[in-house]
């Protein structure tokens, strides 16, 4: 089996952003990617092969659903948003993060 | 919750890939007009993204299967071979196992069938049968404690039903105990079982239960048919209660329909099988039998915990002396009087019911199981073989493949799940044929009338059997096949296209001819048994049975049920006997008391001024016969006179002694003016003996013609149940002219059947016939299979030495010499596995030397047969291909090197 393309960054974190970012309104896949890419002033790359999957996960366990919509270049294209669950996942996740981060700038701050 | 969205998306795979891809697609779009980066392979990209989805492995699966599917419609030929094997092979299997298993080891379906025992005391004197009287039953049961009780049960009796709505039908009856169902522990299916009232004298209705599945096929509801009143052999019955449904009676291979308490037997309609003390000895078969000592017509059975068996033999034995002490007055022999009176009561386990049908039909069935195995065995080889050949010819492809990064496992299991695709479609088949198969062995190994009762009910163990064939099978010709191809991968062999003519290939064809030889020995055993089975049934066919069997026609009459009188027969006897002389195709007719074959009327014979005679001297078969009924038969008379008109009730009675009786009693001397009888003096004096008559084998084609003393029906003898038409031509053509003439002598006659004395013999036969198809049948397929190995190895050969061959040509061979290098190989095999199977057929056919008749097994000519018939089946295989060597075009075959 072939390599999995790299993500740049952690694995849990994709997802995070991806709730994030989906939080703002609903949206496509490369508007997902844009943003991401956009926001993080251009430092985080979203590959394809790491979305998609990454999406995928997603909509089986619930957190995002898809629904046909056109794109701003008129095209016919699926639109991804969060679910209740996904909601809920988003404040989840975001108090962990900041959790965990607090503790780890602590760290860097006082060793 | 995220299994059933993960099976959304395996339930609409397409929807949802398209979905995925066009996501993918608008994405790539949109990132080429913007800065045309490169993001790697779309279609890995998008696997990727499925594998989220959780079903990779089943998607990988139906490639192996979709490719499979392919495969096996691309290899059609082999497919099917593989298929057919399975299919018949574990069929066969299958079938003749659960026959086997219905016969041997199933209980009897009844509560706790181990503590069941038949009670063995005394043979009885004539048809040696473990019979007891009425009465040693009663003596029996008195000596029992509630704990270990006794039931008994009469032999089979027929009768003719008649109920409401005009029905009337043929039945099997047998009366039993009061006890016998509640001492089985059963439980009715409807209505009730008997008690202890139903078994007195003096009922205005006998009741009667009926076995399920009759009471079902016959009235519909077995629960309506509880409380009807019906009449049986001229007896007003009602039925009390109907079995339940798996119950059918305690005699293996005998299911009787109805079940009567034994006081039925005193009104004198139900006639069953007994054994009496003999003629001198009072026995009045019109009387009721529970009265008389001497009468012998009652089996016993008793329910036995362990802790009770040694105190209740004991018992037993003490409450059986009167009757032993009768047994031993009635033997002449002192040693056996002394034997007899010393008697023990046998315990012998009655769990899977009583008779010997097991103990029958185990020998053949054994052996044909084993047949059937050899069959699978050389089904599997030959599949094996062909697999080895189809392997070397995809060695190409699996070389690329293996090239390509394909893991061995990868392969292995791609290889495996082509054959599981046809292990499966053989399975399902396998399994339909057993049962359908299983129900034809029934049908041939019952013969004419009444299908042999066996529980075939399909359970675990029997599928759990198939599935491990199934995996042998499938171990044999397909794991051990493709482990050997994959193993040995060095690049080399993508190389060519013919494969090298290097050591590997040479050691394929080692395997395979080794594989061939293994088929050839199997298919040998397999053909020289069917040759000895085939001459066994030519044997008994063509036997001389000491009497005219093409010819004559047996018409049975139903005297019990139909409820003739004896005064009334004498003058219908003529009346009958006339009518049918008169016929234009009638060479002769008389009557007789027996049914032959089988009349089993056994009976003991003292001569007048003989005290010497043994009781082994004694003993013989009797017969009650009409006027003209040797010359009906086609039994010849050797001395001496028939009977004649002038035998006539107040002369002198007279008696017929055959050949084999005479011998016995007489040795040398000539019997004729001879006195006879019953009993010992004065009683020894009843009957001359007038003539001398050939022996015939009358109790059946594979019995020696017994002892027979033929006694005038004119003089007094018991009623003719039989009548026999001597016909001119084929007896089958002149049945409905018989049948018309007695219906005009009497239109109530009861006629139970018209059959012609042969295809009476020949259901005698069924073992015989049955070993005989099956084991034709079974190398019938193996020779198949052998000349397809035969075929499959040689064009797969031809094909491996195509160069080898062309350079042979262009260096001068001729075709012939060619065609000769492959029948040389094919005879080499051909012998090293023949001799091989001379010695498995004779060991084999050792064990099966009872079933034969008329042949061993070390009778050359078997051997030499199915040997010949080998050979030519496999240098016919051979030729086809090899022929195709022999003319490739030598400058062809080099230019495509």
């Amino acid at each position: 089996m072939t390599e999995r393309p790299k993500s740049g960054m952690p694995a849990g974190a994709l997802i995070l952003l991806i709730l994030r970012v989906l939080n703002s309104g609903s949206s496509h896949g490369y508007a997902i990617a844009q943003r991401i890419h956009v926001l993080s002033r251009e430092v985080l790359q979203v590959e394809e092969g790491v979305l998609y999957p990454t999406l995928q996960r997603m909509l089986l366990k619930g957190l995002v659903k898809a629904e046909w919509g056109i794109s701003e270049t008129n095209r016919k294209v699926r639109f991804y948003s969060l679910t209740p669950a996904g909601r809920k996942q988003l404040r989840a996740e975001l108090s962990d993060y900041n959790r965990v981060n607090d503790a780890i700038q602590t760290v860097l701050r006082t060793a | 919750m995220e299994f059933f969205r993960r099976l959304q998306y395996l339930l609409h795979w397409r929807q949802r890939s398209q979905e995925l891809q066009r996501d993918m697609e608008f994405h790539r779009e949109m990132m080429t007009q913007q800065d045309r980066k490169s993001f790697g392979n779309p279609a890995r990209l998008q696997e990727i993204a499925h594998e989220t989805w959780g079903w990779s492995w089943l998607e990988r699966l139906a490639q192996d299967l979709r490719y499979a599917v392919r495969q096996t419609h691309r290899k059609f030929g082999f497919s099917l071979t593989v298929i057919v094997t399975l299919a018949l092979g574990i069929g066969a299997n299958l079938a003749i196992f659960q026959l086997l298993q219905g016969l041997l080891f199933t209980q009897l379906p009844v509560t706790r069938p181990a503590e069941l025992y038949s009670l063995h005391a005394v043979q009885s004197p004539f048809d040696g049968q473990w019979f007891y009287s009425y009465r040693a039953y009663e003596r029996l049961r008195q000596a029992t404690s509630a704990t270990a009780p006794v039931i008994a049960r009469s032999g089979m009796g027929t009768g003719v039903l008649q109920a409401r709505d005009r029905f009337s039908k043929e039945t099997t009856l047998q009366m039993v105990s009061d006890n016998f169902f509640a001492v089985l522990g059963l439980s009715p299916a409807a209505g009730r079982f008997f008690q202890p009232s139903d078994d007195l004298a003096g009922q205005t209705e006998m009741p009667v239960i009926l076995r399920y599945d009759f009471a079902r096929n016959a009235f519909g509801d077995v629960r309506a048919v509880v409380g009807m009143k019906a009449v049986l052999n001229r007896v007003p019955v009602v039925v009390i209660g109907v079995a339940p449904q798996r119950f059918s009676g305690v005699v293996q291979g005998s299911a009787p329909d109805l079940w009567l308490p034994l006081i039925a037997q005193s009104s004198g309609r139900f006639g069953t099988w007994f054994d009496s003390l003999g003629p001198g000895y009072n026995i009045d078969l019109e009387a009721p039998w529970r009265n008389q000592e001497g009468l012998f017509w009652l089996w016993a059975l008793a329910r036995l915990p362990d802790a009770e068996k040694g105190q209740a033999t004991l018992r037993w034995t003490q409450a059986l002396q009167p009757d032993l002490r009768l047994l031993a007055n009635a033997t002449k022999d002192p040693n056996e009087r002394e034997q007899i009176l010393r008697t023990q009561v046998q315990l012998l386990s009655a769990a899977s019911g009583e008779g010997s049908l097991g103990a029958e039909y185990k020998r053949p069935l054994v052996l044909l199981l084993a047949m059937s195995a050899m069959f699978l065995l050389v089904g599997c080889l030959n599949l094996g073989n062909l697999q080895l050949a189809r392997l070397s010819g995809r060695q190409r492809e699996i070389g690329v493949r293996l090239a390509l990064g394909a893991s061995r496992w990868r392969i292995l299991r791609q290889l495996m799940v082509e054959d599981l695709l046809l292990l499966v479609l053989g399975g399902v088949l396998a399994f339909a044929t057993c049962r359908i198969v299983s129900g034809l062995l029934l049908h041939w190994a019952s013969g004419r009338e009444r299908l042999i009762p066996v529980d075939l009910h399909f359970g675990w163990a029997l599928f759990g059997i198939g599935v491990l064939l199934l995996i042998l099978a499938q171990l044999g010709f397909s794991v051990l096949p493709a482990w050997r191809i994959t193993r040995n991968y060095p690049a080399a062999t993508i190389h060519s296209s013919r494969g090298n003519i290097g050591t590997s290939g040479k050691r394929d064809g080692r395997w395979s001819s080794l594989l061939l030889v293994g088929q050839v020995s199997l298919s040998l055993l397999l053909l020289s048994m069917a040759a000895l089975f085939a001459q066994t049934l030519l044997n008994l066919g063509t036997l001389d049975a000491g009497l005219d069997r093409r010819h004559v026609l047996s018409v049975h009459l139903d005297l019990v049920s139909g409820g003739l009188e004896k005064q009334d027969l004498t003058s219908l006897n003529k009346r009958i006997l006339d009518r049918l002389r008169a016929l234009p195709a009638v060479h002769a007719a008389a009557m007789q008391m027996c049914r032959v074959p089988g009349c089993i009327w056994n009976s003991a014979i003292h001569v007048s001024g003989r005290p010497d005679l043994t009781e082994a001297q004694m003993h013989g078969e009797e017969n009650h016969v009409s006027v003209d009924y040797f010359r009906t038969m086609g039994i010849p008379l050797v001395r001496g006179r028939a009977f004649g008109e002038a035998d006539q009730p107040h002369a002198q009675r007279v008696a017929i002694l055959n050949q084999a009786f005479a011998q016995k009693l007489f040795g040398a001397d000539d019997p004729i003016g001879h006195f006879i009888g019953y009993k010992a003096p004065p009683g020894d004096h009843d009957f001359q003996i007038v003539g001398v008559v050939g022996d015939a084998h009358v109790d059946g084609l594979r019995l020696p013609a017994p002892p027979v003393v033929y006694l005038s029906l004119e003089q007094g003898g018991d009623s003719a149940a039989t009548i026999e038409v001597s016909a001119v031509g084929s007896p089958a053509n002149i049945a409905t002219d018989i049948r018309r003439s007695l219906q005009a002598v009497d239109p109530d006659l009861p006629i139970a059947d018209i059959v012609p004395l042969n295809t009476e013999f020949d259901d005698g036969l069924s073992t015989e016939k049955l070993l005989a198809r099956l084991t034709a049948t079974f190398a019938g397929l193996t020779l198949a299979l052998a000349a397809i190995g035969f075929y499959g190895l040689l064009s797969f050969q031809v094909i491996r030495r195509t160069s080898e061959i062309g350079i042979r040509i262009a260096l001068g061979s001729t075709r012939g010499q060619v065609l000769r290098l492959f029948l040389r190989q094919t005879m080499l095999i051909l012998i090293s596995g023949i001799l091989p199977g001379i010695v498995l057929t004779l060991l084999v056919g050792r064990s099966a030397r009872t079933l034969l008749y008329g042949v061993r097994e070390t009778d050359p000519w078997a051997l030499v047969a199915a040997s010949c018939v080998l050979i030519a089946g496999g240098l016919l295989a051979t030729v086809l291909p090899a022929r195709r060597a022999s003319a490739l075009d030598p400058i062809q075959t080099l230019r495509a090197e």
